[in-house]
């Protein structure tokens, strides 16, 4: 029997990608927003001995490709043309459901039917009886819910049907009107809320609340907080001036888990229609706008203090810098071994303390929280609120997913540009992207480092970065010839994230950053010690030593780390915390030199991805131009803040 | 006449689908006006849409006689069909003519 291939194809978030994770046992990146898979992931499985190849594709609308990413699923289709389509789609949304059916229909290619969401779908009330509509349609229709699995098997069962959908004659509205007669579909009734879910949703906001406003207005004031006595009866236990682990495990239980996240957590699974007002409020202005505050100071204190302060605080300063290296130091004998591991750019020392002391606890709280954010359908209605910001940039709304997901990492988020409609639009969100989006290790080593200086500081670095950000998407976009695509975007509904895809995401992101990043850091370690050992480090520190120190007044080690920051920028960063926290560099200095490094041209693997989606020539280009654009700026920063001696 | 305070500049300029720019007028009847005019909140039926939204709009399912609503229209527009809410910019907007009241 010869291998049958089966696309899954659907529009935009009818969760494609949760289906083929269960019916392929491979693991296809799963988000709440539309968007999510921008190329075809394949994978296969095995029925009743016949082999299928099952592809997940990105999400269509239509039979007409108005995006990269539909092109890249209209292309199998109607090129390499599969033995079967299973349709994925929305339960809740038939009409548009079999209109996007009556199109793949002109396809002739068997179909089948899943009508995903089920769960959601019974909550609203709404049914649909799948055996008429089945009839109806002349192919097998399946319900699934696709986070759960549940349903998996009848697809399964179906994946031999050689059925064609039928339609003949009539206009695709004409047929999908009059199926949705015969089946004799209701649209769905509102839903309500129960007192007791009311209740348990009331207090458990209260006491997150209660927890949070004691412990930082207590801490203000000097009082002592229910907090702090928590803290204080586990640390007296352990006997030691250090905070123990146990005392650590009751700060991050008391002080970051339970007020934040708890009643949200409570709140969302409750029910469904605290989601749905949620919903409105995060896509209205007013109400929008704090939300987006009270976002990112979460964000701001689970990566920047949790994880910048907290989990380096214990890796790097207790376990690498106290016992792991000085009792390497004194095991190894001198010479070339000693200074190969241990050294001042040592592998152990520098690479696998930068990789995994300071980068990996920071990039793993921003996992997290990140995968929060991009499973509970908050990022749309972040789109909508920055549409009109985007638009001034030549972009719309559309354009804040690659952007935030260029806070994950700068090269996959490239690779998402994909998903906006026209070149020019792709061509300013690539730039913008290389030029001033940090990826999340080095946004969380510049929190660490802003968090120990001033607010002033943050203020300044942020401040910089996001005007540039302005200014030169603003430019582009009066330069560049084409034209702006106008802002659609289908806004799932808010869902409460399943803590078993966030981990899976969460452990995902640390092996690939733990297979690609850190690799990096050794390698870049070993070619700076091999630099040093035939003194041309020296050499190479001297041809850019005018631009840093003369140019941006950086202390001369400051050339090394930039030198870092083009394999990764995240180790250059990490440097740059290295130097910032024992006191290399003054406060102005550090402020000047985080602002460079953000800016500063994109690592190696982006510049790959660069030359991937938009070629050698438009790569080169920019990467010229940021490196020139990031100098300038750092060195106006610099001028500017020493003429108006502002002290940061 | 609250209801009217958040319609855009379509209005002034009377191009709402029957020649003459009278709102009020047209609001009993079953003349179609732009989405754009339409109270928050209130489902209305599809009329027609115009050439340059239309590709786009299809592709969500609203097709002449479904029925939509207006949910939001700062900072752009959010509308509801069936259980799809879709935000688009208000130059879409006023591309979909519905009847209203709902008939």
């Amino acid at each position: 029997m010869g291998l049958r291939k089966v696309a899954l194809v659907g529009h935009p978030n009818a969760g494609k990608s949760a289906i083929f994770s269960h019916l392929t046992a491979r693991y296809a990146a799963v988000s709440n927003y539309p968007g999510t898979t921008v190329d075809i992931f394949r994978g296969r499985t095995t029925v009743k001995g016949q082999p299928y190849e099952i592809l997940d594709t990105p999400g269509i609308n239509g039979l007409e490709a108005r995006s990269e990413d539909e092109r890249v699923t209209l292309d199998i289709l109607q090129k390499d043309r599969p033995d079967l389509i299973v349709q994925v789609a929305d339960g809740k949304n038939l009409r548009r459901t079999l209109y996007l059916t009556a199109r793949l229909a002109e396809l002739k290619i068997p179909l089948l039917l899943d009508l995903n969401m089920k769960d959601e779908s019974q909550r609203k009330g709404i049914s649909v009886d799948v055996e008429t509509l089945s009839r109806c349609i002349g192919v097998p229709v399946v319900e699934t819910v696709g986070t759960t699995g549940q349903g998996l098997q009848q697809i399964r069962d179906a994946l031999d049907t050689h059925a064609l959908c039928m339609r003949n004659g009539e206009t695709p509205i004409q047929w999908v009107e009059s199926i949705l007669h015969q089946v004799g579909y209701q649209e769905a009734a509102q839903e309500r809320w129960t007192t007791l879910e009311t209740t348990l949703w009331t207090v458990a906001i209260l006491v997150g609340a209660f927890f949070h406003l004691e412990n930082y207005f207590g801490a203000a004031l000097g009082w002592p907080t229910l907090y702090g006595w928590i803290i204080s009866s586990f640390s007296s236990t352990s006997q030691s001036a250090q905070p123990g682990l146990l005392a650590t495990a009751a700060a991050l239980v008391g002080g970051y888990l339970f007020p934040v996240l708890l009643p949200f957590l409570w709140a969302v699974r409750a029910d469904t229609s605290f989601n749905e007002k949620f919903g409105v409020w995060a896509r209205k202005f007013a109400t929008g706008s704090v939300i987006l505050v009270i976002a990112l100071s979460l964000l701001y204190q689970l990566v920047g203090n949790l994880g910048a302060q907290v989990f380096v605080g214990l890796l790097e300063t207790q376990l690498f810098a106290t016992y792991f290296i000085p009792w390497l130091q004194l095991l190894l004998p001198a010479g070339f071994f000693y200074d190969l591991l241990v050294g001042q750019y040592g592998v152990i020392s520098v690479g696998l303390t930068y990789g995994i002391a300071i980068v990996l606890p920071v990039v793993f709280t921003f996992f997290i929280a990140f995968s929060f954010l991009e499973d509970s359908g908050y990022l749309p209605r972040l789109a909508i609120l920055s549409d009109k910001l985007f638009r001034s940039m030549g972009l719309n709304g559309k354009a804040l997913l690659p952007m935030v997901l260029g806070l994950g990492c700068v090269t996959m988020a490239t690779m998402t540009t994909r998903i906006l409609n026209t070149k020019k639009e792709r061509l300013i969100a690539t730039v913008l992207l290389a030029l001033g989006v940090p990826c999340s290790a080095q946004l969380g080593v510049i929190m660490g480092i802003v968090a120990g200086a001033s607010p002033q500081a943050t203020v300044v670095v942020f401040g910089t970065v996001f005007t540039q950000l302005l200014v030169v998407g603003y430019v582009l976009s009066r330069i560049l010839p084409g034209h702006r695509s106008d802002f659609v975007l289908e806004i799932p509904p808010i869902r409460c994230p399943l803590w078993s895809n966030i981990l899976k995401k969460t452990s995902l992101r640390v092996r690939w950053f733990l297979k690609e990043a850190l690799p990096l850091f050794v390698l870049g370690t070993l070619i700076l010690f091999l630099l040093d050992r035939i003194a041309l480090l020296d050499r190479m520190i001297e041809l850019v030593e005018p631009v840093v120190t003369g140019i941006l007044q950086l202390p001369r080690e400051t050339a090394t780390v930039f030198l870092l920051g083009f394999l990764r920028r995240d180790y250059g960063a990490a440097g740059l915390f290295d130097m910032a926290r024992s006191g290399t560099l003054s406060s102005l200095q550090t402020v000047v030199s985080l602002t460079v490094m953000t800016l500063f041209v994109p690592c190696i693997a982006n510049f790959f991805v660069l030359i991937k989606e938009q070629g050698l020539k438009i790569s080169l280009v920019i990467t010229f131009f940021i490196t020139a654009y990031s100098v300038s700026v750092g060195a106006l920063l610099n001028l500017l803040l020493r003429f108006l001696e502002v002290t940061v | 006449m609250s209801r009217y305070l958040f319609c855009p500049r379509e209005r002034m300029s009377g191009s709402n689908g029957n020649g003459n720019g009278d709102y009020a007028q047209q609001s009993g009847e079953t003349h179609p006006l732009r989405l754009t005019y339409l109270p928050l909140e209130t489902p209305a039926r599809v009329a027609r849409i115009d050439a340059a939204g239309e590709s786009l709009v299809l592709n969500f399912g609203i097709y002449p006689g479904v029925s939509v609503q207006v949910r939001q229209r700062y900072p752009c527009y959010v509308i509801k069909c069936e259980e799809t809410e879709v935000a688009l910019e208000g130059r879409l907007a006023s591309q979909i003519w519905v009847y209203y009241p709902h008939a």
